[in-house]
């Protein structure tokens, strides 16, 4: 709930300035909506790529696979998503094709990371006892593995949905409408009012995602009968990182 | 047919489509657009004899030790090749013309790098060794030789040679400057975490919520807030403190880099098991002794595991450092991105990543050779 | 009911199991006894196909298991393992319920199983809407093995399903298992590495060593002087005259002459080691039993 208020605080930050001369307060909620709509855009798909990929590579038949997804994954992470949405540009030209190339590829290792994890830290002998009473693999993997792995996923999730707010902020750098704009704009002109609005709106909207996640997840654990989802919460933000 | 080489012969198909898609572009300057090529059409005979090198290190059947090097061989004749055909392409043109590196060049570059990478994988240590210290051998070899020249980012680099070793070195000095804050941080946090637990959890939700924020808020919401200290007490612009320059891409590196560093310090402190602790203390080792003797060589792999995501996010994270007037090789990009010129952006992304693959490998060597003795 | 005709496993380069063959008849539970990486768990594996024979057939009922659809199979054969295996994030009915649902039975129907199965290993029904983490090491055992018998099925195989309890739990248990198995009259593959366990329990013993079977038969014939060697001492814990003894019923080695009237009478249905202690701790080398006598020297010959 810490996040949600943080939000609200941050959000009134971001607003009030317009009233005084500052960016106007319809067009800063226009760019948030756009921002919103652009994170999710990236990041869903994104998910179900990584949460697909985490599967495979913990089939028996994928599992070869492995190295080269955590490769990826590590050789991924070397690049910050600035650099990613800059070396976009040249391939995809301005606007919201950089960033959504960005979006996808920063989506996807975050869900995956945590679904590899997860579905490892399933205890085997519940896998095994699965598929002795008789569930097909496809069964076992349904009905037991990801109930299990649910939890930890989800804070993928949450990782991979705040890196998604702040990559379309830094793809405010190649032309797309986000609440970087306001930053870069205000950057460009020294316009330190502009900067702390576009500021305050992103990591608005970030504590947001971050507390909706969290109270999700919460949800699913009281419904579970678990608490598994802190430790798993923060397993995830170490590997975060910020374009 | 094995996952393993299903994977390879997937890079093998990518350094095809690359050698299809736009290879070398030749323009009148560096910033119009030019006319595009085919990897087939750029390099003529080259394409189809490093696509059969390369695609060697696909099959399982034959040996990694002939199929990593053929690997290698073809991409590195892609390299060549790639710097003979820039070089002719420019003969006769105006000295202002440039010949650029399209998508598929680096498509194929690195579909063709991983083969070689994965291929290796299946070769003992001292002949993986060997293949990376040929093909680093191979890389100076033609690059002294001249081969890449004619190449429009070789052309940009040499305009701008000073300027990019400065920013590398900027770079590299505001990194290790942030890393070098978050560490003063971190370090005593933990420390007192680990004598009284209560203040881990407050501590751990602070750092916890910094890194919730997007960095490019925070490097600029910096600004504002620097400027508002400054005027609150301008005796801190006599340190050399501004609202723009390095000061605020140090101070929000160090905040994200904070996170990791305190929780690997911290998880290091307490991976000893309580039992030997126990043990230690039993057997009448002071307090001292047991940090000493028995917490801090459990503590090291971890606490490198932890320096190896802060230094790697440290490199990527000045980056923005070129927003707010630090410098740096993300100036380079940001310049790059103003102008449109791709070349630029390149000569600050490029070394960008290296620099983190770099650190991050040998951080890891680290963590191997730590964990190894522990 | 269970049959391996030269069956051989391969993992890799190593070989689990080497020509094994061996006949389980219905209603026999047979415990499967040998040293860790003798291969045991791994022959009982091969029932319902979760190790696959690199040679050989196995044949289960009848037909050969190869040609069978292995999800089907197991639903077919109940099976618990050691650390019980239960789906943590199910409560305990819908644990039991498992194979049931699988099969496609209709809710009441699996309700009603599961409150009989609840009262079969003796359970409080009260446990049932509980998540296995809130039970304890004995209760989580009775209910893996009411999952295992939810769907009735003939055979039962179980792998060291008492190794993680207490001694005490284990002992209950094992009471528990003798009364089902005696009510039920499954037949029952039971892995051990506790010969103890093996001959309290079982009416076939089957000693594995290296992959291969090196003793097959009764409890008693295992640790009989003319028993092989590995086989009576591993089962013999270092006394197999005593083992041996426990395990024939004082019956056997009765004559028919009347006892001494100051003899000690010994309790029907005692063993032959029963006997030889209330000799040991009365001084007397007969004894009285039924209406006719037990003797120390016919007490020892048995013990052979």
């Amino acid at each position: 709930m810490m996040a949600l208020l943080l939000a609200a605080v941050l959000a009134l930050v971001a607003l009030l300035p317009g009233w005084f001369g500052g960016f106007p307060p319809g067009r800063l909620l226009g760019l948030a909506a756009g921002h919103a709509g652009l994170a999710l855009a990236g990041v869903v798909p994104a998910a179900l790529l990584g949460l697909a990929l985490g599967v495979l590579v913990t089939r028996p038949s994928g599992r070869a696979l492995r190295p080269a997804a955590d490769a990826f994954a590590a050789a991924a992470q070397a690049v910050p998503p600035v650099v990613a949405v800059a070396l976009a540009v040249p391939a995809m030209g301005f606007g919201w094709g950089p960033t959504i190339l960005a979006l996808l590829l920063y989506g996807i290792m975050p869900v995956l990371r945590a679904t590899v994890a997860a579905l490892e830290a399933v205890p085997p002998e519940a896998r095994l006892a699965a598929l002795a009473l008789g569930y097909t693999p496809a069964g076992a993997l349904r009905e037991v593995e990801l109930p299990l792995a649910w939890p930890l996923v989800l804070g993928g999730l949450r990782v991979a949905l705040v890196l998604a707010v702040a990559t379309a902020a830094v793809g405010a750098l190649a032309g797309a409408a986000t609440l970087g704009t306001p930053i870069v704009l205000g950057l460009q002109n020294q316009n330190q009012i502009l900067v702390l609005q576009g500021a305050a709106a992103t990591a608005s909207l970030a504590f947001a995602a971050e507390g909706l996640l969290l109270a999700l997840a919460g949800y699913a654990a009281a419904r579970g009968g678990r608490s598994s989802a802190s430790p798993a919460s923060s397993a995830g933000a170490a590997q975060s990182r910020k374009p | 047919m094995r996952a393993g080489e299903v994977g390879r012969a997937l890079l093998g198909l990518v350094v095809l489509a690359g050698l299809l898609l736009p290879w070398l572009s030749v323009a009148p300057n560096r910033l119009l657009p030019g006319v595009a090529a085919s990897g087939f059409a750029a390099i003529s005979w080259a394409a189809p004899a490093a696509l059969v090198a390369v695609v060697l290190a696909v099959p399982q059947r034959l040996p990694a030790w002939l199929g990593a090097p053929a690997a290698l061989a073809g991409v590195a004749l892609l390299l060549t090749a790639t710097g003979w055909a820039a070089a002719l392409s420019l003969e006769g043109l105006a000295p202002a013309a440039r010949a650029g590196l399209g998508g598929g060049f680096w498509l194929g570059l690195v579909a063709g790098a991983a083969l070689v990478v994965a291929r290796a994988a299946a070769l003992p240590g001292m002949g993986r060794a060997v293949l990376a210290a040929f093909a680093l051998l191979t890389l100076l070899l033609l690059w002294q030789a001249g081969t890449f020249e004619a190449l429009s980012l070789v052309v940009e680099y040499r305009a701008r040679e000073a300027v990019v070793h400065a920013a590398l070195l900027r770079h590299l000095a505001l990194a290790g400057a942030a890393l070098a804050l978050a560490l003063l941080l971190a370090v005593p946090l933990a420390w007192a975490g680990f004598r009284r637990p209560g203040a881990a959890g407050p501590v751990g939700a602070a750092l916890g919520a910094v890194q919730v924020v997007p960095a490019i808020a925070l490097f600029a919401a910096l600004i504002p807030l620097l400027a508002g200290l400054l005027a609150l007490l301008p005796a801190l612009r006599s340190l050399g403190l501004g609202a723009i320059g390095p000061a605020p891409a140090v101070l929000a590196t160090a905040g994200y880099l904070a996170l990791p560093l305190w929780r690997s310090v911290l998880g290091g402190l307490t991976a000893a098991d309580p039992a030997a602790v126990a043990a230690a203390r039993a057997m009448g080792m002071t307090e001292g002794g047991i940090t000493r003797e028995v917490r801090l060589p459990l503590a090291l792999p971890v606490f490198a595991g932890g320096l190896r995501v802060a230094v790697v996010q440290a490199i990527g994270l000045v980056t923005l450092g070129g927003l707010v007037g630090a410098g740096g090789l993300g100036a380079l990009v940001f310049e790059g991105l103003a102008q449109f010129a791709t070349d630029l952006m390149l000569l600050g992304a490029l070394p960008i990543m290296a620099l983190a693959l770099a650190a991050d490998a040998l951080i890891r060597l680290l963590e191997h050779r730590l964990g190894g003795s522990a | 009911m269970i049959r391996f005709e030269n069956v051989s496993v391969r993992f890799g380069t190593t070989e689990a199991l080497s020509g094994v063959n061996l006949q389980v008849a219905a209603g026999v539970l047979c415990a499967l006894v040998g040293p860790s990486g003798s291969g045991k768990s791994t022959l009982m594996k091969l029932v319902n196909r979760l190790v696959e024979p690199s040679a050989g057939r196995v044949l289960v009922r009848g037909a050969d298991v190869a040609g069978q659809d292995p999800a089907r199979l197991r639903r077919s054969i109940g099976y618990v393992m050691q650390s019980t295996g239960l789906f943590p994030h199910r409560s305990v009915a819908a644990n039991i319920g498992t194979v049931p649902r699988l099969l496609g039975w209709d809710s009441s129907r699996i309700a009603a199983r599961v409150a009989a199965l609840l009262e079969l290993v003796q359970l409080d029904p009260a446990l049932a809407q509980r998540l296995p983490g809130a039970l304890s090491g004995g209760q989580a055992q009775r209910v893996g093995l009411a999952r295992a018998l939810a769907a009735d099925p003939d055979i039962l195989l179980m792998d060291e399903p008492f190794g993680a309890v207490d001694p005490i739990t284990r002992r209950d248990l094992r009471a528990e298992l003798r009364r089902i198995h005696a009510e039920t009259g499954k037949t029952i593959l039971l892995v051990t590495h506790d010969p103890e366990e093996a001959l309290e329990l079982a009416s076939q013993v089957v000693v594995l060593r290296d992959g291969a079977v090196v003793a097959d038969g009764a409890p008693a014939a295992l640790v009989a002087e003319d028993a092989p060697d590995f086989a009576r001492t591993l089962l013999g814990g270092g006394q197999p005259g005593l083992r041996r003894l426990s395990l024939l019923p004082a019956e056997v080695a009765r004559d028919g002459r009347p006892a001494p009237a100051d003899a000690p009478r010994l309790a029907s249905g005692a063993t032959l080691a029963d006997a030889l202690s209330r000799m040991a701790e009365s001084g007397h080398g007969v004894l009285a039993l039924g209406d006719g006598s037990l003797r120390l020297e016919a007490v020892l010959a048995r013990g052979r």
